[in-house]
């Protein structure tokens, strides 16, 4: 296990750093650098942006240089002084955006995560174990619902409803007079009442798919021989579920929950933006935008390193989980 | 930094699982807000009648951490009429913004310099500077600096900190690779020049007409105020370089400079000293909000001698237009027109007198969706057509207005070219009709005339070499693409086969100044456009009807393409406008610009959103019920918000 996890540790170095490498040339790709974006705005403050003031800015910020020296001067800079360089665009080092958001992206992910696996394994056993009952159709109807309606129009369907109805307004983790409070019972109530909604929007998408596998897995080992042997033997109904076939089902699950950080750095930009949420994605929308690309590769960085990380922990994980692997038998 | 992000991540994580850190604070069980600095004082008392100053500041006085109220206001402090009637001090007003980084609010509530907007925004009166003279036919303003005027943390305002941004910012050719344009005449710099601590002179190459008008224009006119005690320990002239680049590196600057300008940012730095009615007390952050403070050393009061603002804090929160609409609906925003649209009046309206807030009509100054033919396209057959008035009138007669104004905005729209708009100051009645009317008959005559008679298998003309004519409507703002749509099946009728195109900015702003593209479409400003004369003459790249010949104003000649004609007449007609001191003459010339705008319709015009929504809590008094929406004016401080106030501030 020790070779195993060390040699996968030196996989991981090599693949962050060919993943920034094509990161950082696809933030290039598109036309134009974050001077465009500059030129814009000083366009509207009537300074008037004279093509050889920008030039000199794009020597100044080494934006004149090619494309791989771009990327030696940001990664080198990384890995040598943990220094993830200047954010064009908010005139902040990146580190200290980052360490705003980060903490919110993991607590917005992890709650997700679990509510989603709350929600959708039970309700997946359920669906397989009573095939073509109705409550199997209407789960099977909200999951696909769930599936194919898009995040950010949920986002902003419930904000409409809240408002509507409840004469509440939907945006941000904390009330207004909470937001710089110190921490306290009060504080935590405040973020659990807000933190509910984008939980729930975020992991809406998820669940449907869950349910799906869920359901789909369990139907293969339901009826393999080891489940009669189990039944043979005495174990009640419950015990036989639980003990091996759901096990075996939860297969999948457990190899991808690596994937639900970058998931929400991601897939959930959109729902993020229009929820106003203080994770990192609407940071990564800003910075594609303005073509901020120390900004815009840091985070890309960061997500490749998480996603890699969390690859390992499921693979660990699954040895735990799963005899068969454990044993070497798969 | 890298440390920074895992102790801070660490400390939040545990106090969310309510961990141990948070538990060892005693009141980790109380359910109330408390704020992270102590003894805020609220003073939201209600009862200070009579009080010269807020009761927010009359505790810090109490507790000897400010000095008296007489000593902190200049001997002459600018006197202020309030609108309808003096207010009483406390309340905060509760914005929204969409970005976060963005410093355009405060850089308007942040207005003071050395002349201001009045009330009306229609002119300049004093400001930090009690009066000035004009000499020298208007090369030389010569002000007189209010005495005893404080920076926000209590170091006296003088001509020294003008003389270093004179010295130190502008003549420094890292901060200003080039000269401010506004601050130039003929392509020279200004010169200032220290006639006592209280009086300075501003020496120009030739006379300038725009000076205090730029004044009152805070994006611009800010960049002036700069604190000479706090910036020199950032500027190498003062500070040892090694030690600066030291301290740059060590906050991930890239060096001196960048450090400079984020000192600078009184939007995002709260320790740098300010002006204006109020200071940032905490700087937006993820999720969180901004906070500003009043500014205790502000400078003007109401005429019972009470010290302004009214209104003691303002907070942004930051969120989607989608998300500022609903919660201005819901009664979340105290002031502002930030993200609100005509489009969104029903909802507003329908919310307004449950949650306790007002929707004023105010107007917009960048209203009227316009098509901008390229008047400088690389493709000489289509330069040639763009450049015949017959082209263009044919492109405006056959676009039905009338239908546009009943579907977007349900008949309320005001039908004319971008020749300025009935409040700006250079209007005249009846300018921007001109091709105005729908007549298909008429358009195919003209077309037809052009010789554009070729037609393809669909129906549509060709170019005059036979091949096809494909016209892309470039759009840079999403909300206007449902308008542009309509335009291109009217131009269908007449065999005018185009598209629209949504574009991202950064692709818009890659293209104009290699002018390759055929219609830039996109709102015009051309409210006080004499400062920002951008879209009406050509005079940097923002004119997207004739960019090139923007940059050949802009480099005096040296890149871009050489108008000719009316074009140019334009650019001699700015010339001379900006260097006229006179207002008359003044208008005399920008009216002769319009003029000529209106006999060419370089730029057709649509249909003008007819009103801006501003939303006002309801418990506000001393706004203007109609106003300008404008850049120029500072957004919604065009109705001048330290003299507004709450009936009754306890409650807000």
């Amino acid at each position: 296990m020790g070779y195993f996890v060390l040699r996968r540790l030196t996989y991981m170095v090599l693949t962050v750093f060919g993943i920034s490498i094509v990161a950082f040339l696809i933030i290039q790709l598109p036309p134009g650098d974050y001077l465009t974006t500059l030129a814009a705005n000083l366009e509207k403050s009537g300074q008037g942006a004279d093509p050889a003031y920008l030039a000199s800015l794009r020597v100044r910020y080494g934006l004149d240089q090619s494309v791989l020296t771009q990327y030696w001067k940001w990664i080198s800079n990384i890995v040598l002084h943990g220094d993830f360089g200047q954010s064009f665009k908010y005139g902040r080092p990146v580190s200290a955006l980052l360490a705003e958001r980060l903490p919110w992206t993991i607590v917005l992910g992890v709650s997700t995560l679990l509510l989603g696996w709350l929600v959708a394994l039970p309700a997946g056993i359920y669906s397989a174990i009573k095939k073509y009952s109705v409550g199997d159709y209407v789960l099977t109807s909200f999951a696909f619902l769930g599936i194919a309606v898009p995040g950010f129009m949920v986002a902003l369907a419930v904000s409409y409803l809240m408002f509507r109805f409840a004469g509440v307004s939907v945006g941000g983790l904390f009330s207004p007079e909470w937001v710089d409070a110190r921490w306290n019972l009060g504080k935590v109530l405040d973020l659990l009442a807000h933190l509910w909604l984008p939980v729930l929007v975020l992991s809406l998408e998820g669940v449907g798919g869950t349910i799906r596998v869920l359901r789909a897995n369990l139907l293969d080992e339901l009826h393999k021989p080891y489940v009669v042997t189990a039944r043979a033997r005495g174990l009640t109904e419950r015990q036989v579920l639980l003990r091996y076939p759901v096990r075996v089902a939860l297969n999948p699950f457990i190899s991808t929950a690596g994937w639900i950080l970058p998931g929400l750095f991601g897939g959930e930009v959109i729902v993020a933006q229009v929820l106003g949420l203080p994770s990192t994605g609407p940071l990564l929308l800003g910075a594609l935008q303005a073509q901020d690309m120390y900004l815009a590769g840091s985070i890309i960085l960061i997500v490749s390193v998480l996603t890699v990380f969390g690859t390992l922990v499921s693979d660990i994980l699954l040895a735990v989980v799963d005899p068969r692997i454990r044993s070497g038998l798969m | 930094m890298a440390i920074d992000i895992s102790r801070r991540s660490l400390l939040l994580t545990a106090a969310l699982v309510g961990g141990s850190s948070a538990l060892a604070g005693c009141s980790f069980l109380s359910t109330d807000p408390e704020g992270p600095d102590e003894g805020k004082g609220n003073g939201n008392t209600g009862a200070d009648a009579g009080a010269k100053e807020s009761p927010m500041l009359a505790a810090l006085v109490q507790q000897g951490k400010l000095p008296k109220l007489s000593e902190r206001l200049p001997n002459k402090p600018l006197v202020v009429q309030p609108m309808t009637k003096p207010g009483s001090f406390g309340g905060t007003f509760r914005k929204g913004q969409i970005d976060a980084a963005d410093g355009y609010p405060m850089r308007n509530l942040g207005r003071s310099c050395l002349a201001e907007w009045n009330l009306e925004s229609t002119a300049p009166q004093a400001g930090l500077a009690e009066s000035w003279d004009i000499e020298d036919g208007g090369r030389t303003y010569v002000f007189h600096l209010r005495e005893g005027v404080k920076w926000s943390d209590g170091t006296p305002f003088t001509t020294d900190d003008l003389m270093f941004v004179h010295d130190h910012v502008l003549l420094n050719k890292t901060l200003t690779p080039q000269p401010w344009g506004w601050l130039s005449q003929q392509g020279k710099a200004v010169d200032f020049e220290k006639i006592d601590d209280h009086t300075i002179a501003f020496k120009f190459a030739a006379p300038h007409g725009l000076l205090l008008k730029f004044f009152c224009f805070p994006d611009a006119a800010l960049g002036l105020m700069q604190p000479k005690h706090y910036l020199s320990k950032f500027h190498p002239d003062f500070t040892d370089l090694a030690s600066l680049t030291k301290q740059a590196k060590a906050e991930a600057y890239n060096g001196w400079n960048d450090l400079f300008a984020a000192k600078n940012d009184f939007w995002l730095n709260p320790d740098r000293p300010v002006l204006g009615a109020w200071k940032i007390a905490k700087p937006a952050k993820a999720g969180g909000q901004a906070v500003a403070e009043r500014n205790p050393y502000y400078w003007k009061v109401d005429p019972d001698g009470r010290q302004l603002p009214y209104v003691d804090r303002i907070t942004w929160f930051f969120a989607e237009p989608e998300t500022i609409v609903l919660r201005a609906a819901n009664g979340d925003l105290d002031i502002g027109t930030a993200a609100l649209t005509f489009r969104d009046m029903p909802v507003l309206l329908r919310n307004a007198d449950k949650n306790g807030y007002r929707v004023l009509s105010w107007k917009d100054d960048a209203a009227l969706p316009a098509i901008s033919l390229n008047q400088n396209h690389p493709d000489t057959i289509l330069r040639d057509l763009f450049g015949k008035a017959d082209f263009r009138a044919a492109l405006s007669h056959a676009i039905n207005r009338q239908e546009l104004n009943e579907t977007l905005y349900v008949g309320q729209g005001i039908i004319q070219h971008p020749c300025g708009q009935a409040e700006d100051i250079y209007f005249v009645k009846g300018m921007g009709q001109r091709f105005i009317e729908y007549d298909v008959a008429k358009a195919n005559s003209l077309l037809d005339g052009l010789g554009l008679t070729e037609r393809d298998k669909d129906g549509f003309r060709l170019r005059l070499d036979g091949k096809k004519l494909r016209l892309e409507l470039m759009i840079q703002q999403q909300d206007l693409v449902e308008l542009y749509q309509l335009v291109v099946d009217y131009w269908a009728k007449v065999g005018i086969n185009a598209f629209a195109h949504l574009i991202a900015g950064e692709l818009w702003w890659q293209r104009v100044p290699e002018a390759k593209y055929d219609i830039a479409c996109s709102t015009t400003e051309t409210y006080i456009w004499d400062i920002d004369p951008g879209s009406v003459v050509p005079t940097a790249l923002s004119a997207f009807w004739a960019p090139m010949n923007g940059v050949w104003y802009q480099s005096n000649g040296e890149q871009g393409t050489e108008p000719t004609g009316d074009i140019r007449k334009l650019q001699e007609l700015y010339d001379q406008l900006k260097q006229e001191v006179d207002e008359a003459k003044r208008l005399e010339l920008g009216r002769a610009i319009l003029d000529l705008h209106d006999k060419n319709v370089w730029v057709i015009g649509t249909v003008m959103t007819p009103t801006h929504p501003m939303v006002a809590n309801a418990d506000l008094y001393n706004i203007r019920e109609h106003a300008m929406e404008s850049y120029h004016v500072g957004g919604d401080m065009a109705t001048l918000l330290e003299q507004v106030s709450y009936e009754d501030p306890s409650k807000h």
